[in-house]
């Protein structure tokens, strides 16, 4: 297979014809944080939600991460029982994506039930109100947000 | 669609301490084995029309040619079967010639190029294959450590035909002398491994008069795919 190398610093502009943040109406926001808890402000959020299209129905919506580490989604109200969505991470410094996904509250799916106990609550958002969910990705400290892998 | 681990060596190892921004970016904790249905749901299935006219010929981007040496950069994408990832999103970006890329963030006191936007994307055919133009990257220096400098590249992004194929990488030139001396190459432990990065020189794919060719085959994770068309 092939092997995976850092996305780096200058992904930007080769990327941006496909950034786009989704046009729900349940805002998801967050940061990106290094293991200092320091805002990795080079990032790339690609997520997939069910009922967001992404830009020209490529399927997916990707954002890069702002000065302050900080990324912004707007998803379809999720349905009940699923996440809000499925996240993928990418950054300078990483080798390697990282696969995980966020949920709305905790629930009973395999995914969540995956996880370690105590690690379960870095894939639960924040419920701020109705419309708007807080979810910061840990990549590395305490509180490392649990990452996935496939077979 | 079935995913095997990766192989011994073919991952790098999340914290490097070489290349030193992983020391605070790479996970400590193992990942959690799921069944890929659970997170990879959505096959990726990106239309042709996200496509733009000459974003597979990247010395088409200015009003004339970009400095440096024309290439073709050709191959094929495989699963782990050998069977082609059809109708599938590659993007690709890179340096100029002289090693900066046309980027608000890069620094580094090489000329930009006016002509050289220095990204491109396209979709593997119904064999797999490949093909685009461009100009060979420079080599360019990071701060990482002192007299640092990065083996010239091209960086791939990749989506196979679900997402848990996705896969970013860097596509490396033969014989490049400061292989031996980047952490990044290097953060893959296995030698043959490493060596898979490296594209190969091919005169099939040298256009006479006109540019050198370079093949890149890339294997994405996944086996038994549903054959299309059965
Ligand atoms: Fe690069």
């Amino acid at each position: 297979m092939t092997s995976s190398q850092t996305i780096g610093p200058f992904f930007h502009n080769a990327l941006a014809w496909a950034f786009d943040p989704g046009a729900g109406t349940v805002e998801l926001v967050g940061r990106v944080l290094d293991g200092n808890d320091q805002p990795v402000s080079d990032a790339m959020v690609e997520l997939w939600a069910d009922g967001a299209t992404g830009r020209d129905g490529f399927g997916l919506l990707r954002q890069p991460t702002d000065e302050a580490g900080k990324f912004t989604f707007r998803l379809p109200t999720p349905s009940p029982g699923a996440p809000l969505a499925h996240v993928c991470v990418f950054a300078r410094g990483c080798f390697n994506q990282h696969f995980t996904a966020v949920f709305p509250h905790t629930m009973s799916h395999r995914l969540l039930d995956a996880a370690p106990a105590a690690r379960r609550s870095t894939l639960v958002a924040i419920k701020e109100s109705e419309t708007r969910y807080q979810w910061d990705l840990r990549l590395q400290g305490p509180s490392e947000t649990v990452f996935f892998e496939y077979e | 669609m079935r995913f095997h681990p990766l192989g011994l060596g073919e991952r790098p190892n999340d914290i490097h301490p070489p290349y030193k921004s992983t020391g605070l970016r790479g996970p400590r904790e193992p990942r959690i084995l799921v069944r890929h249905e659970l997170v990879a749901t959505r096959g990726v299935d990106a239309p042709r029309a996200i496509l733009r006219a000459n974003d597979s010929d990247l010395t088409a981007h200015g009003s004339s040619q970009p400095q440096g040496q024309a290439i073709t950069v050709a191959g094929r994408v495989l699963d782990e079967d050998g069977s082609p990832v059809r109708d599938s999103l590659v993007e690709v970006w890179q340096c100029n010639a002289a090693g900066r890329y046309a980027h608000s963030k890069d620094n580094h006191e090489a000329p930009l190029d006016p002509n050289f936007l220095g990204h491109g994307k396209f979709m593997t055919d119904h064999d797999g294959r490949y093909r685009f133009k461009t100009i060979k990257p420079g080599a360019y220096p990071w701060g990482n450590h002192e007299n640092a400098w990065r083996p010239a590249h091209i960086h791939f992004s990749l989506f196979g035909n679900v997402y848990a194929q996705r896969l970013v990488t860097q596509m490396y030139f033969p014989d490049d002398p400061l292989f031996p001396f980047d952490p990044i190459f290097n953060g893959i432990p296995d030698g043959a491994a490493r060596e898979r990065l490296i594209s190969r020189f091919s005169l099939d794919e040298t256009v006479s008069g006109t540019s050198l060719g370079f093949v890149f085959d890339i294997v994405l994770r996944g086996r038994g795919a549903t054959p299309m068309g059965v």
